[in-house]
């Protein structure tokens, strides 16, 4: 066994305390309950807890364009009226509002991305946790859906001075149009998003068809759902496609998107995931054994993200929690029951089988363009790499194996070709 | 009364069954429009407003004549001239009514103010008691009726469009000027609402707000008030506080929207087969009236008539709008229905010109239109208009949406070169747990990591208030030793029901009825007035009381009394209460005896 992963997790108590606005849905408290909760359950024992800086707007304009950044710092909510057009322009009001404080709330989810990923680059960490961020409908130069700085995009752009592919994976219930869109040209990182779609829901994109373009064709994959979809088949279709995913793209470090909005009985959503089946994928995608980091995201049942967030921080400390929440500050909101478990969703499962595989054929159908015909920059093959066993018939993959994990090391020398880029020397091979 | 009749009439012509989709669309631009409007071309105006009356009044005395009670039109005065019954009525309505000028003997003035000879005062104020006294009492005093009336139907599945007819109305009296009127009945809008008797708060919220946003623009008397104001209406337009329809949280974004989906729905079944028996026909359109609205070909043949009406209304800002930048509609965007939608857009005969791609509500969809939408190669089923004008107002809704590619959308990466950048060392989080040595034992507890709630406790009575209130105080002290300074960090001693200690008991009732009052009125300024009401307080103490008491508080009502329906992210769930304090005194629960605890208290101190 390797030692155990050491994990990074950010907070900053600071952000309990933004508001969006009477009847916003987006509630950052949900942020100090997940963090009280974690507390409660001890798990900040077993893990380094930081306090984020908070991103300069010179970081920031690392994705964003600066004239949006600048204005994101100097609007106020006592002078918006006199800025309508930059509101129009950057489109806020409405769902993103300009709120007390709002920049610097900004400031410190994103910060806390971009420090996560700062610390898995110089590997203090195997493993980075910042609830506060997954912020990811955020444009270049322009909020959308709750969202005004793309802390993500800022995190993967950090991630990619260290490693040549990223892939970004997203199950929030709203699609994650802001990564994909960002990073729509490249190669460099792959973007899979399970998402709602159709019925006008927000935002709208993320048809299966939309795959990327350039250098990014097939590299942006999008898993279009329909409401209700259960744990068992979102289980199965996330794990069958991730791990075909990481076997063929092969990253060098994954972002994984956890918004609780996916969860039944969401304000905004329409999915029927249990905690346990939505931490399920957390815990699939930390047996790759690849430097992550985890995000938060959407969200608007408060007492159920706390949950989720909880269970999924343990499930990251290979921490198994009891049912009965302990006792804390916030114990009310988790009544009557004060349990971890929260009930399934009733919602009719629209999802038919073969719409399933449909779009699971679909999907595979484009990841095989990759393999086909590799870009140049899938020659980099990260340092212990890992794939799990999955056989979509059985529920739980294996434990993990050091045995197993040489043996499927891959060797993908046959994908070499000449070129400028010839990396042999980073090869890190078995 | 007249008003409710005559509502009922006009939504029956024109009903639509669309909540927040278009009526409050319309109704943000609406106020938009008239406020921009009474800045620049008033005169154009006041002829539209007249119209608007007549067409009002035209209805209103339809619904008299049904009664009985005939009123030829046009009105006649004692000489034989006709009245100008639209001037009329706002004379005398910026004199204060009819009551007040007839008691003050003020026609004379009224006469003389319309140009008229005064012989003929005595008529003029006849007149002005046979066809205008009861609409001014409707203004007045009618919406209560209005509402609930409005309420009921609502219920049917058919909400009247009437609330659109009605925000015409008051558009028009506020652009003309008659801002004393409007004034005043949206102070009556703000008494019934605060007396909390209506039935239906969205009845309200939509039909109402506009007017108390346009007041509060007026009594600024500042049109930079605008973009203020639009963003509270659209605002409002989200909150839908009715259970039942909780989960359809109104939203033309993120937010939810669902009211148009059957619709929409049934439009696009229609376009995929037009031929299918089981759409059955479409009556004669004399026959339309008859229908209810709840079928939905009636639904989809008013929603066109309430658009083509709208965007009449809003010709006027054609050139101020000209300039504004569009967005397409986030959420609409099914190919199907789009594909259908264009074609059957050609065929519309009665289309009216209207600015460039100008959705009603401006604020909401905020964004160039040439930046966002899909090119036509890439979208073949958007028709680019020729000229500027386009004929559907939701015509952006219904553009399929697409990555939007360009230098102003993707994030530069720099091509992989093999080489490890230079990363930031610097900036990488300050570490705040495990604590420097010294302060913390880091073996300590090791053992008790994810434990869960102990099954039993040494309490006598276990599972009581006390017994809660003493674990939690117990967990909050073990955490505060535990923790020392990161304590503070976390704003740990911000947190919990220990926050209402530092209020007294009459900040935490102002607090609460103000928050009360604040989730009806959807005042987005309410949190701005609350920290200067509550002097030394700072916005965070307010808002960490919100969350830290007056939420749970009303969590915990719902835990007990209404345990079907928890839902603690709702802001207009109204806040029962089961004690009125977190002090000792919610510890007096009949029948147990008061169980104090050392701990309890030292930790209340420290908070």
């Amino acid at each position: 066994m390797r030692p155990k992963d050491r994990i990074s997790y950010f907070y900053d108590g600071d952000v309990g305390s933004v508001y969006f606005g009477p009847n916003h849905p987006m509630k950052p408290h949900r942020l100090c309950m997940t963090h009280h909760l974690v507390l409660a359950y001890d798990l900040h024992k077993k893990m380094e807890i930081y306090r984020p800086h908070k991103a300069y707007p010179v970081e920031l304009a690392q994705f964003h364009s600066s004239d949006y950044v600048e204005f994101l710092n100097r609007i106020r909510p006592d002078t918006q009226h006199l800025f309508s057009n930059e509101l129009r322009t950057y489109n806020l009001g409405e769902d993103c509002p300009v709120f007390e404080n709002m920049f610097e709330f900004c400031q410190i989810y994103a910060g806390g991305t971009i420090d996560a990923a700062r610390r898995l680059n110089n590997q203090l960490c195997d493993i980075a946790i910042n609830w506060a961020g997954g912020l990811h409908h955020a444009k270049k130069s322009e909020a959308s859906g709750f969202c005004y700085i793309n802390d993500l995009v800022l995190g993967i752009l950090e991630l990619l001075k260290h490693h040549a592919r990223i892939l970004y994976i997203d199950i929030d219930v709203h699609h994650g149009d802001g990564v994909e869109e960002a990073f729509y040209f490249t190669d460099r990182v792959m973007t899979v998003s399970f998402h709602k779609y159709g019925d006008m829901f927000f935002p709208g994109t993320g048809d299966v068809k939309d795959i990327g373009e350039r250098e990014g064709k097939f590299y942006a994959i999008n898993v279009p759902l329909k409401d209700g979809i259960d744990d068992t088949s979102f289980t199965r279709l996330f794990k069958t496609l991730i791990s075909k995913v990481v076997e063929i793209y092969q990253p060098g470090a994954i972002v994984l998107q956890c918004g609780a909005d996916s969860l039944a009985g969401d304000r905004l959503g329409c999915f029927n995931l249990s905690i346990e089946g939505h931490a399920e994928c957390v815990r699939f995608v930390k047996k790759f054994n690849l430097p992550l980091l985890v995000t938060g995201g959407g969200g608007y049942t408060k007492e159920n993200v706390a949950r989720c967030w909880t269970v999924e921080t343990g499930v990251l400390l290979d921490t198994e929690l009891p049912n009965e929440i302990p006792e804390n500050e916030y114990i009310k909101y988790f009544a009557p029951d004060c349990l971890l478990k929260i009930p399934n969703g009733h919602i009719e499962n629209l999802n038919s089988k073969s719409y399933l595989s449909t779009i699971k054929m679909q999907v595979l159908e484009n990841l095989r363009s990759i393999q086909h015909a590799p870009s140049v920059q899938l020659q980099e093959v990260p340092p212990d790499f890992y794939i799990p066993d999955f056989d979509e018939d059985e529920q739980n993959p294996d434990e993990r194996n050091d045995q197993h994990t040489q043996d499927k090391q891959i060797q993908r020398d046959d994908e070499y070709y000449d070129g400028d880029n010839d990396n042999d020397h980073n090869m890190d091979v078995g | 009364m007249a008003g409710c009749s005559i509502l009922e009439n006009r939504s029956d012509s024109s009903c639509i069954t669309t909540e927040d989709g278009c009526s409050s669309n319309g109704c943000c631009s609406d106020i938009d429009h008239a406020v921009k409007v009474r800045i620049g071309e008033s005169d154009d105006l006041v002829v539209k407003q007249r119209s608007l009356f007549y067409l009002f009044l035209s209805c209103f005395l339809k619904e008299f004549s049904s009664r009985g009670s005939v009123r030829p039109m046009p009105a006649m005065l004692g000489d034989g001239g006709l009245a100008d019954l639209f001037k009329l009525f706002v004379v005398v309505r910026e004199k204060g009514g009819y009551d007040f000028v007839s008691k003050n003997g003020l026609w004379g003035l009224v006469v003389k103010e319309l140009g008229l000879d005064l012989k003929v005062s005595a008529s003029l104020k006849l007149v002005y008691f046979k066809y205008l006294n009861e609409v001014e009492k409707w203004f007045r005093g009618g919406f209560r009726d209005r509402v609930s009336q409005n309420a009921a139907r609502e219920s049917d599945g058919t909400l009247g469009f009437l609330s659109l007819e009605l925000e015409k109305k008051f558009r028009g009296l506020l652009a003309n000027g008659m801002y004393q009127g409007v004034t005043d009945n949206g102070v009556t809008l703000l008494k019934h609402e605060k007396n909390g008797k209506w039935i239906s708060k969205d009845t309200r919220e939509n039909e109402l707000n506009p007017f108390i946003n346009c007041r509060q623009s007026m009594c600024n008397g500042s049109f930079q008030m605008f973009s203020d104001d639009d963003k509270k209406v659209c605002k409002n337009n989200h909150v839908i506080p009715n259970p039942a329809t909780a989960k359809n949280e109104g939203g033309f974004r993120k937010r939810k929207r669902l009211y148009l989906s059957g619709m929409l729905n049934w439009v696009i079944q229609i376009a995929k087969s037009p031929h299918d028996p089981s759409v059955g026909g479409i009556p004669e359109p004399s026959k339309w009236k008859e229908h209810q609205g709840s079928e939905f070909w009636i639904q989809v043949i008013r929603a066109r008539e309430a658009l083509v009406q709208k965007k009449q209304s809003h010709s006027i800002t054609e050139q101020s709008l000209l300039q504004d930048k569009q967005k397409m509609h986030p959420s609409m965007y099914d190919e199907e229905f789009l594909g259908h939608h264009s074609s059957e857009r050609l065929r519309i005969g009665n289309r009216i010109p209207t600015p460039t791609r100008n959705c009603p509500c401006s604020c909401c969809n905020p964004r160039p239109a040439s930046q966002k939408v899909a090119s036509p190669k890439r979208d073949p089923h958007v028709i680019l208009p020729s000229s500027n004008w386009t004929a559907d107002p939701f015509e952006d809704d219904f553009i399929e949406k697409h990555v939007s590619v360009g230098p102003s959308f993707q994030a530069e990466v720099p091509e992989w070169t093999g080489m490890v950048s230079d990363s930031e060392t610097k900036w990488l989080g300050t570490c705040v747990w495990p604590l420097e040595s010294g302060e913390h034992d880091p073996l300590a507890g090791m053992d008790s990591i994810g434990r869960g709630r102990p099954q039993s406790c040494g309490c006598l009575v276990p599972g009581s208030v006390e017994c809660f209130r003493f674990h939690i105080a117990e967990k909050r002290m073990k955490l505060k030793l535990e923790l020392g300074s990161v304590f503070y960090h976390w704003r740990f001693d911000r947190m919990g029901e220990e926050v209402s200690l530092c209020w007294t008991i009459e900040e935490e009732r102002r607090f609460k009825h103000m928050v009360r009052t604040a989730s009806q009125s959807l005042d987005a300024c309410f949190w701005a007035d609350a920290s200067k009401y509550f002097c030394g307080k700072t916005r965070e103490d307010l808002v960490s009381y919100y969350f830290n008491v007056l939420s749970i508080q009303r969590r915990s009502y719902q835990n007990r009394v209404t345990s079907r329906n928890i839902d603690s992210d709702n802001d207009e769930e109204e806040f029962g209460c089961i004690s009125d304090s977190f002090g000792l005194d919610a510890l007096n629960v009949p029948g147990t005896n008061k169980l104090m605890c050392s701990q309890n208290n030292q930790c209340t101190d420290l908070a």
